[in-house]
C-alpha cells in the first residue's frame, strides 16, 4: 500500500507532469514566466558587436566563358544575439541570476540559445540586421564575370545564387550533397576598386531554418546562374569554410556582453528562434 | 423411439454410401464449366469479386457483399451487381490511396502513411508532410475526380500546405517551393490553392512539387540529369540502367570508365570532356542533358522563370524525338504527346491489374492503347475496362500456383459432390462459405478431415469405401491438398 502511494507521488512529481508556468508577454515589457510556487524567470538576451569573417570561392566550373582558376572572396558579417532564461526570483537564493536548466535527451542543458544575424535573415528580419555592413566579395580580376571581361567592376545580378551541402535526403534517409539555400537575382554593387557588395535579393529559400542556419550564400559548393547571350549559363565554386568556421566559434566562445531584459515586441529575434523555447522548453525547467 | 432409431438408420446409411456421383448435390445443379481457353478457366464470380477489390481497394469484399453477390446469382443479375460494386470501389478512399501508393512506388518515394485524412492546419498533430503535400493531392485530386493522367504532367493546380515543424526533418514545403514562382506567401496557417495559368512554361504537374524536387535534389555537378533520369523512368519506361557498372574495391577502374583516359585526376571541366566523347555515356546524356536544362534554374524551389531545354530521345519504333521547349512546363505537354507515353503509361496500368506475367504483346498493346486514349486517359475509366478483359476474369494457370491450384480444386470437387446435400459450401468455390473467417474455418477442417495436420491418427475423409463410383484421394493429391495449405490455400 505504501509503495502504491509512492508510485503515484513519483508520477505526478516526475518531469513527465511538471508544471507550464505562465508566461507573460506585454509588449514594451520584459518576458518572464511565473510558476504557481512562486518562482519567476526572466527572458534576456545579449548583442554582440559586428565580426567580418571571409570565405574564399575558388572557380571549379565556368560554362558561361570557359575560363578556369578564378576566385574571390566574401566577406560576411555577423552578428550574435545570445537569449537565455534566467531566475529572477527562486525559492533557492543561490539560483537568482542563474540560467535555468532542463534535460534533453538525457543530458542537462540551459535553457539558452544564440542566433547569427547574417546574410540569412537580412531580407528577412531586416530589423535585425540593423547596423550590419553588407556582404562584400573582394574579386581578384573580373575577366571570367559574364558582361565584366573588359575588368570594368559595374553593378551586376546573379539570376540564381545556390549553396549546397551534404544533408540526409527526406525521402531515402541518405546524406548527400544538395542545394539547402540560396536567393533570386542578387544584386551586387560596386563599392570601389575590385570590391563590391550584395545590395539586395528578389527573393531567398532556406532548407533548414534554426538559429544557426542563416548564411545563404556559403555552402561547400556554390553555384551561380547566370544570362548571358547564349542563354542560360552556371559557374560553380568550391569553398573553404574552415577558417570562417573556426573564427565564428572562438568568437563565439569569448562573448563576454551583459545580457540584459528582452522586451516583448522589441525586435523580430524571437521569431527567428523555435516557438518552444519561450514555452514548452519551460515546462520541466529547473 | 422407433422413429428415431429409424431415422438414425438412415442417416447412417447416407453417410457411408455417400461417394462421387452418388447422387447430386442438394440446391446446387451442376453448371457446365466454361471450356478452358488458353488464359485458363473463367474465375467464379465470388473469386472475380474478391480479385476486383484486393486490385482496386487491396482488401477483400465484405461479408456483405458476398451475399448480395448470392443472390444477385440467384435472380442471375451478377452482371449488373457486379458492375455496381467496381462503380463503388473506383469512388472508394481505399482506391485512392491504393492508386497514390502505386504512384509513390513509381517514383521511388517513401509510401506516404495511411489512412489518408482530410487536410487540417499545421497546427494539427496530423498535418503532415508525406500525406500532406502538394505531389499527393495532386495524385489524389486525377484518381477522386478521374481526371485525365496526363494531369500528372501537364496539372497547373496545386494545394500548397504548410509544414508542420518536426525535429531533424529536411523537407521543404510546397508554400516556400512555390512562393516566388506563385508570388504567395512563404508562411500560412491554412493550405493555400496555388494557381498557374494553363500555358505556364515553368509548371509542370509532379514534376515541380517539393516533394518531387526533394527526392530527386539537384547539385551544380548533376545539372538536374538525375530529376531527367527520373522523368524518362516514370513517363517513357525508359529504365536508365548504369552504363557503368559499380566495382567494389577498384574505385580507379570506376574513374577511368566516368573520365576515360584522365587517370581520374585533372580539372572536372577536362574530366567531364573526355567523359561527354565516350560513347557509351553519351547514350544517357544525349537524352538527360536536354531535359536537366529545363529545371535549370530551379535550384530548390520553382523558379520564376522557364529555362529551356529540350525533350531527345530514340522512341520505340527507332524514331529520333528531338523537340526543343521553353520550360519543364513545355517539356510536360511534349511527353504527353509521344506515343512511348502512352505506351509507358499503358504498361503501368497492365501490371497494376493485370500482372507483369500475363505477355503484353504489340497487337494488345494497340488494343490497349486505343482504349486508353478513347477514355480520354482517364484512369478509373481505363481501369473498369482492364478488369473486364479476360486477362483478369479467368484464371491462367500459368504462374508458380496455377497449377495446384487446379489439382487441389480437382480434389475438392469430389468433396462439393457429396457434402452439399448437408449444407456445407461448395469447396471450389473461395472463399469457402462467401467470407475469410469462415473460409478459414473449413481449411481448418479439411486439413483435419484430410489428416493433413502432421498428426498420425487417419484422415475421416472421404470415408472408406469400395467398389464402383469409390473415390479416395492418392498420395499425390493428397500431397498438392497439404502444400496449397501449407501456401496458404492461395487463389489465383
Amino acid at each position: 500500500m505504501r509503495s502504491s502511494w509512492l508510485s503515484v507521488f513519483l508520477f505526478f512529481a516526475s518531469p513527465a507532469f511538471a508544471e507550464m508556468p505562465v508566461v507573460t508577454r506585454t509588449a514594451g515589457q520584459p518576458i518572464k514566466a511565473v510558476w504557481s510556487n512562486g518562482n519567476e524567470a526572466e527572458l534576456k538576451f545579449a548583442r554582440s558587436t559586428q565580426i567580418k569573417v571571409s570565405v574564399p570561392y575558388q572557380v571549379t566550373e565556368n560554362l558561361c566563358n570557359l575560363r578556369s582558376g578564378d576566385f574571390f572572396k566574401m566577406n560576411v558579417p555577423t552578428r550574435v544575439d545570445q537569449v537565455a532564461w534566467f531566475w529572477s526570483k527562486h525559492s533557492d537564493p543561490t539560483k537568482v541570476g542563474q540560467k535555468l536548466g532542463r534535460m534533453f535527451q538525457g543530458q542537462p542543458i540551459e535553457l539558452f540559445t544564440f542566433v547569427l544575424v547574417a546574410s540569412g535573415i537580412r531580407w528577412t528580419n531586416p530589423d535585425l540586421v540593423l547596423g550590419l555592413e553588407h556582404d562584400e566579395i573582394e574579386f581578384s580580376n573580373l575577366q571570367w564575370l559574364p558582361g565584366l571581361e573588359d575588368g570594368t567592376l559595374k553593378p551586376f545580378t546573379i539570376r540564381e545564387w545556390t549553396s549546397e551541402n551534404m544533408v540526409p535526403n527526406s525521402q531515402t534517409q541518405i546524406n548527400e550533397n544538395r542545394v539547402t539555400s540560396g536567393a533570386y537575382n542578387v544584386h551586387v554593387k560596386p563599392l570601389s576598386g575590385l570590391t563590391a557588395e550584395v545590395e539586395g535579393v528578389d527573393s531567398m529559400f532556406k532548407l533548414i531554418e534554426g538559429e544557426q542556419t542563416h548564411f545563404i550564400f556559403a555552402g561547400n559548393v556554390v553555384n551561380w546562374q547566370w544570362q548571358n547571350a547564349q542563354g542560360p549559363c552556371s559557374i560553380t565554386f568550391k569553398t573553404n569554410l574552415g577558417p570562417a568556421v573556426t573564427a565564428l566559434i572562438e568568437f563565439i566562445s569569448n562573448l563576454k556582453d551583459p545580457f540584459v531584459p528582452y522586451l516583448a515586441e522589441q525586435d523580430s529575434l524571437l521569431k527567428t528562434i523555435r516557438p518552444q523555447f519561450v514555452k514548452e522548453d519551460l515546462q520541466d525547467a529547473y | 423411439m422407433l422413429t428415431r432409431k429409424i431415422l438414425a438408420v438412415l442417416v447412417l446409411l447416407t453417410a457411408t454410401q455417400c461417394t462421387p456421383h452418388h447422387r447430386p448435390a442438394k440446391n446446387t445443379e451442376p453448371k457446365p464449366r466454361p471450356k478452358p481457353t488458353e488464359l485458363g478457366e473463367a474465375l467464379s464470380p465470388f473469386t472475380y469479386l474478391r480479385k476486383m477489390s484486393l486490385h482496386i481497394r487491396g482488401l477483400t469484399p465484405e461479408r456483405s457483399e458476398y451475399d448480395g453477390l448470392t443472390r444477385a446469382i440467384e435472380k442471375n443479375q451478377t452482371e449488373e451487381f457486379l458492375r455496381q460494386r467496381l462503380d463503388q470501389y473506383l469512388i472508394s478512399e481505399q482506391h485512392i490511396d491504393k492508386m497514390t501508393f502505386r504512384l509513390e512506388e513509381l517514383f521511388a518515394l517513401r509510401a506516404s502513411h495511411v489512412p489518408y485524412y482530410s487536410p487540417l492546419t499545421a497546427s494539427s498533430d496530423i498535418a503532415d508532410f508525406p500525406i500532406h503535400n502538394a505531389m499527393n493531392e495532386l495524385m489524389r485530386t486525377v484518381i477522386s475526380r478521374n481526371l485525365s493522367w496526363d494531369t500528372l504532367l501537364t496539372g497547373k493546380r496545386y494545394t500548397a500546405f504548410p509544414i508542420k515543424p518536426s525535429g531533424g526533418s529536411l523537407e521543404l514545403g510546397d508554400l516556400k517551393f512555390l512562393a516566388t514562382a506563385a508570388g504567395t506567401p512563404m508562411e500560412s496557417p491554412n493550405p493555400i490553392d496555388v494557381r498557374f495559368s494553363d500555358s505556364d512554361a515553368r509548371v509542370a504537374g509532379l514534376l515541380t512539387t517539393s516533394r518531387f524536387f526533394g527526392r530527386n535534389v539537384n547539385t551544380a555537378l548533376n545539372k538536374n540529369r538525375r530529376r531527367a533520369a527520373a522523368v524518362f523512368r516514370t513517363f517513357l519506361c525508359d529504365p536508365m540502367s548504369a552504363v557503368v557498372v559499380s566495382e567494389k574495391g577498384n574505385e580507379g577502374a570506376i574513374l577511368d570508365k566516368i573520365f576515360p583516359g584522365a587517370g581520374g585526376t585533372g580539372p572536372i571541366r577536362q574530366m567531364e570532356d573526355l567523359h561527354g566523347a565516350a560513347e557509351d555515356c553519351m547514350k544517357c546524356h544525349v537524352k538527360l542533358d536536354p531535359m536537366g536544362k529545363t529545371f535549370q534554374s530551379s535550384g530548390m524551389v520553382l523558379a520564376p522563370l522557364a529555362s529551356p531545354g529540350g525533350l531527345v530521345f530514340t522512341n520505340y519504333t527507332g524514331k529520333k524525338i528531338d523537340i526543343p521547349v521553353n520550360g519543364v512546363g513545355e517539356l510536360a505537354t511534349a511527353i504527353t504527346q509521344q506515343d512511348d507515353y502512352v505506351r509507358c503509361q499503358v504498361k503501368h496500368f497492365w501490371s497494376w491489374f493485370i500482372g507483369d506475367d500475363k505477355a503484353l504483346d504489340e497487337g494488345l498493346m494497340g488494343e490497349l492503347v486505343a482504349k486508353f486514349n478513347e477514355v480520354r486517359r482517364r484512369p478509373n475509366d481505363f481501369v473498369a475496362y482492364l478488369v473486364s478483359r479476360p486477362e483478369f476474369g479467368f484464371s491462367s494457370g500459368s504462374g508458380s500456383n496455377g497449377v495446384l491450384i487446379a489439382e487441389v480444386k480437382g480434389v475438392l470437387r469430389n468433396c462439393t459432390s457429396c457434402h452439399a446435400v448437408n449444407g456445407v459450401p461448395d469447396f471450389t468455390v473461395w472463399p469457402i462459405g462467401g467470407d475469410e473467417a469462415t473460409h478459414a474455418r473449413w481449411l481448418g477442417r479439411i486439413r483435419s478431415a484430410l489428416s493433413l495436420d502432421g498428426s498420425t491418427r487417419p484422415r475421416t475423409m472421404p470415408p472408406a469405401c469400395s467398389g464402383p463410383g469409390c473415390w479416395q484421394p492418392t498420395p499425390a493429391q493428397l500431397a498438392n491438398v497439404q502444400q496449397w495449405l501449407d501456401l496458404g490455400a492461395p487463389n489465383e
